[in-house]
């Protein structure tokens, strides 16, 4: 994930890597204070994630077109969720709008308890009306649910208690409900028409902080001074700068212009952090990055071929030339990401992990058919060499570095590849039809396992060769994977739960339906001029960056001013 | 008067083929708008956002007839629709607040390009082989190298290293727009670099131009006339030579006037400056179908338009245009 953001500052930092040199940070975020009674009036922070452009002034949260989804910036400051969930440790989350809940009846009752004493930044109470007219919305507007949310109804039973029932165990609903849901106020939303096309410039929620200004360029967060968290937050204003080009970011970004940034330098030893004794950063593992083999066509649908190709990549070469030696190598052949996903490794997968041996994966070729010509070439199906593409967004530096990391592993085993460099346009419907051999791919991301083997591996979701497919663009088709995913749906225990993913990392350690590589990380750069308490390695209460969802209200209230 | 008609009709037709063009191409361009946009999540988003996006954006699977035929209904009614990339702001709206700052600063850019280039090919094309000569090589030096690159090094030597101006936007996050001093003094700040950077690469075409048209018009035979008579050489140059040799370039200022809302993309892109060329980019990357029509649309009239000037200006300046051949 975040390879986006990250591909294009190489770009920028290679134009402007002269300004890592010279220029002295003058500025950080504390602009001159004016003249007010709020407190903390002089704490502004200035919050950068990607380099998105100028926006429309929209903060309904529902659409991803709208500013605060569209570029990442201010998830959950305004509209919070019910939960709050931490991707660097998913088993641990936190009561937020709902202070408790319950699943009972067979998984199929959600009952929600929900904090006392919340009140909308307009000053009307917080009740499980606003709960019930935020899921009826979903339910009655398709075009909304991009959870894809489904439940029978949902009815308030008190002031502060919420049913939801469903026709199905709805454990795996959970996160989307609890925490993927932004909670909007009743009295201002059942107003609305169609909230589909609502342009939200006026929003009221219970978060830490309200809209202040809006401008395309610009949109300035102020503190919520009536925020249920009592004396919190600590911070008076944030500005998200909308920034149109990756090297103007870079730019700022190494100028010291923002406070906390989804960013990086070729060298951030180097270039960042010895240039000042405030610039931090921490790029902890939140995501993979994968060889997505295309498994419904000839050859990369034979378990021996992907195998080999597994065997000849080295993932540390992909992880010190494609990703500048930020993405550790994956350290599991079951794919999960580790340490965040400890605690779903199956015992019997523990020790498995991913080794180079060219001789290895020559001779399980030549056992499963195949033959070498004179000149190295492997030669398959009708006498044919066997040649693969290659596809990745041109735009994407890193992935087109990793592209060729992999495109010269292949050859030592006589596979031809072709890398092609697309438009982000071409690339995405090169792989939702079908109409590529190999890709480089990034993993959905969810407290689960199963949110990266549901979209990676569940064929209810794919399509054939030629239709656009909105998941499982590998075209891996697996009565077995399947068997599993709706094991893991249906169960109501965490055993049961667990069983289905140690089926699934089985799958993933003996069939290889994708081909995992490195890990991808959350790129967060932080300065501790104006304010500290960031999360750390030694204090990761939460991942690091300001892109990840659910993250940046839960860091921002964890921030106090630097005591002078 | 005829002539006008003919031209007038040529128009319609011009018109005509580049609306439909403008709503063939974006349909024609590989990738689809909520493919694209669950793609910008990189997996922070559901699978299931396919189905809601597509029902949100309302791209079921109409006829490509039909949508051409709703596409003309709307735009008789001046409905330009409602953008992807920004949904649910009407591409009117995105248009209108991008407009502004990319007509003030190319076109302030483009006018003041004109008249120093102008002014300095008169001067140059009438003083043959002085030292003015110098500024043909170094301002086409200019307009030869790469843009983008030109562009960095002055924001890096200006914004970066010296820090005499802004790295980047249209105004500062303190500004409120509206028409106070604080703002306009932020905008005129944030404006010089990049206006900079378009004058210093598109004078040589317009220094060129005029030199060379200079150079032939100083031979006809009323400049000898003129100069046997004694008129000064200022007089010559400006009053005599310089209000023929003008003709051609005051054509193609026209036409550039036409190509000021289309506005400069790569500078746009380089200065994050709030414009239409940064509108239009976001919407090509995200095969925004109703935003990439509306800025087809409004760079398609401008055009026309500013030819249609072109056509009245010749018409009115060179008498020779009027007369049947």
């Amino acid at each position: 994930m975040f390879k986006r953001c990250r591909s294009i500052y190489v770009v920028g930092a290679a134009l402007l890597c002269g300004a890592c040199v010279l220029s002295v940070p003058t500025f950080g975020a504390a602009s001159a204070a004016t003249k007010t009674s709020t407190p903390y009036a002089n704490i502004n922070l200035t919050i950068s994630t990607n380099a998105f452009g100028p926006q429309a002034d929209n903060l309904n949260p529902f659409l991803p077109t709208s500013t605060d989804n569209a570029s990442d910036a201010n998830t959950d400051m305004i509209y919070e969720p019910l939960w709050q969930y931490d991707v660097v440790k998913p088993t641990i989350t936190y009561p937020w709008l709902a202070s408790a809940y319950s699943l009972t009846d067979n998984d199929q009752l959600l009952t929600l308890t929900l904090h006392k004493g919340v009140t909308w930044s307009d000053g009307k109470p917080f009740t499980s009306a606003d709960v019930v007219e935020t899921f009826s919305l979903l339910k009655n507007f398709p075009a909304l649910n991009t959870n894809g949310i489904t439940f029978t109804k949902v009815v308030a039973q008190g002031p502060l208690k919420v049913q939801m029932t469903f026709s199905r165990p709805s454990f795996a609903e959970l996160y989307y409900i609890l925490n993927q849901t932004p909670i909007v106020p009743a009295h201002i939303w059942s107003t609305i028409k169609n909230p589909a096309s609502y342009a939200d410039t006026d929003p009221i929620g219970t978060g830490p902080f309200v809209l202040k200004s809006f401008t395309p360029e610009y949109m300035v967060l102020a503190r919520n001074n009536h925020y249920w968290q009592p004396g919190l937050p600590k911070v008076n204003t944030i500005t998200y700068p909308a920034v149109g080009s990756a090297g103007a970011q870079n730019a700022a970004f190494n100028a010291g212009d923002y406070t906390w940034a989804s960013a990086t330098e070729p060298d951030m030893q180097r270039l960042y952090v010895a240039r000042s004794p405030y610039n931090k950063y921490w790029y902890p593992p939140v995501g993979i990055t994968a060889l997505l083999p295309n498994d419904a066509v000839y050859p990369l649908n034979i378990e021996a071929v992907r195998r080999a190709i597994s065997l000849v990549v080295s993932r540390k070469t992909v992880s010190t030339l494609g990703e500048w030696g930020y993405e550790p190598p994956i350290s599991t052949a079951t794919g999960l990401i580790l340490p965040n996903y400890q605690s779903f490794l199956a015992p019997q997968y523990a020790k498995t992990t991913y080794s180079t041996n060219v001789s290895e994966a020559r001779s399980l070729l030549k056992g499963a058919g195949f033959k070498f010509a004179a000149n190295g070439n492997l030669i398959g199906k009708g006498g044919k060499a066997i040649s693969l593409s290659l596809i990745d967004p041109s735009s994407w530096v890193d992935y087109m570095a990793d592209c060729s990391v992999v495109a010269a592993a292949l050859k030592t085993i006589g596979i031809g590849s072709s890398v092609q460099g697309l438009s982000v346009g071409t690339w995405t419907s090169d792989l939702a039809t079908g109409e590529f051999d190999l890709a480089l791919y990034y993993s959905n991301t969810g407290p689960q396992p199963y949110y990266i083997y549901n979209a990676w591996l569940n064929d209810s979701l794919t399509a054939s060769i030629g239709t656009a497919a909105g998941g499982d663009q590998g075209r891996w088709r697996d009565p077995a994977t399947q068997k599993y995913l709706n094991a893991y749906l249906n169960a109501t225990s965490n055993a049961q739960r667990n069983a289905a993913m140690y089926g699934i990392e089985g799958i993933m350690v003996n069939e290889l339906p994708v081909i995992p590589l490195v890990y991808s990380i959350d790129w967060g750069a932080y300065r501790t001029n104006v304010v500290t308490g960031w999360p750390t390695p030694q204090d990761p209460y939460s991942s690091a960056g300001p892109i990840e969802a659910a993250n940046q209200e839960f860091v921002i209230l964890h921030l106090h001013p630097v005591s002078k | 008067m005829r002539y006008l008609i003919r031209r007038l009709g040529f128009y319609l037709v011009t018109a005509w083929a580049a609306i439909t063009l403008n709503f063939l191409i974006p349909r024609l361009m590989p990738g689809n708008p909520v493919e694209l946009l669950i793609s910008h999540f990189k997996g922070r988003i559901s699978p299931a956002a396919m189905k809601s996006l597509t029902i949100l954006f309302g791209l079921n699977h109409q006829s490509m007839l039909s949508q051409y035929w709703s596409y003309w209904d709307n735009l008789l009614h001046g409905n330009l629709g409602i953008s992807f990339t920004y949904f649910p702001t009407p591409v009117i709206q995105v248009i209108m607040s991008a407009l502004p700052w990319t007509a003030v600063l190319v076109g302030t850019s483009t006018i003041l390009s004109f008249i120093i280039g102008t002014v300095a090919g008169v001067l140059v094309g009438s003083r043959r082989g002085s030292w003015l000569e110098a500024s043909l090589p170094i301002s086409t030096f200019f307009s030869a190298i790469p843009y983008f690159w030109f562009a960095l090094v002055v924001l890096y030597l200006f914004a970066v290293v010296v820090q005499w101006l802004p790295l980047s936007g249209g105004y500062s996050s303190s500004d409120t727009i509206g028409w106070n001093t604080q703002f306009l003094l932020s905008a005129a700040d944030h404006a010089i670099l990049p206006a900079f950077t378009i004058i210093a690469s598109s004078i040589a075409g317009w220094l060129l131009g005029m030199r060379n048209m200079m150079i032939v018009t100083l031979n006809e035979d009323y400049i000898i006339l003129a100069e046997a008579k004694g008129l000064s050489k200022a007089r010559i140059s400006f009053v005599y030579a310089a209000r023929n040799a003008i003709l051609p370039s005051l054509a193609s200022f026209a036409l550039s006037l036409g190509f000021v809302v289309s506005g400069a993309i790569l500078v746009e892109i380089v200065f994050s400056y709030p414009g239409i060329g940064y509108v239009l980019f976001a919407a090509v990357n995200n095969s925004d179908y109703p935003l990439m029509q509306g800025v087809f649309l409004v760079i398609t009239l401008a055009v026309l338009f500013a030819n249609i000037l072109a056509d009245v200006f010749y018409v009115l300046l060179d008498p020779r245009t009027r007369q049947e051949g």
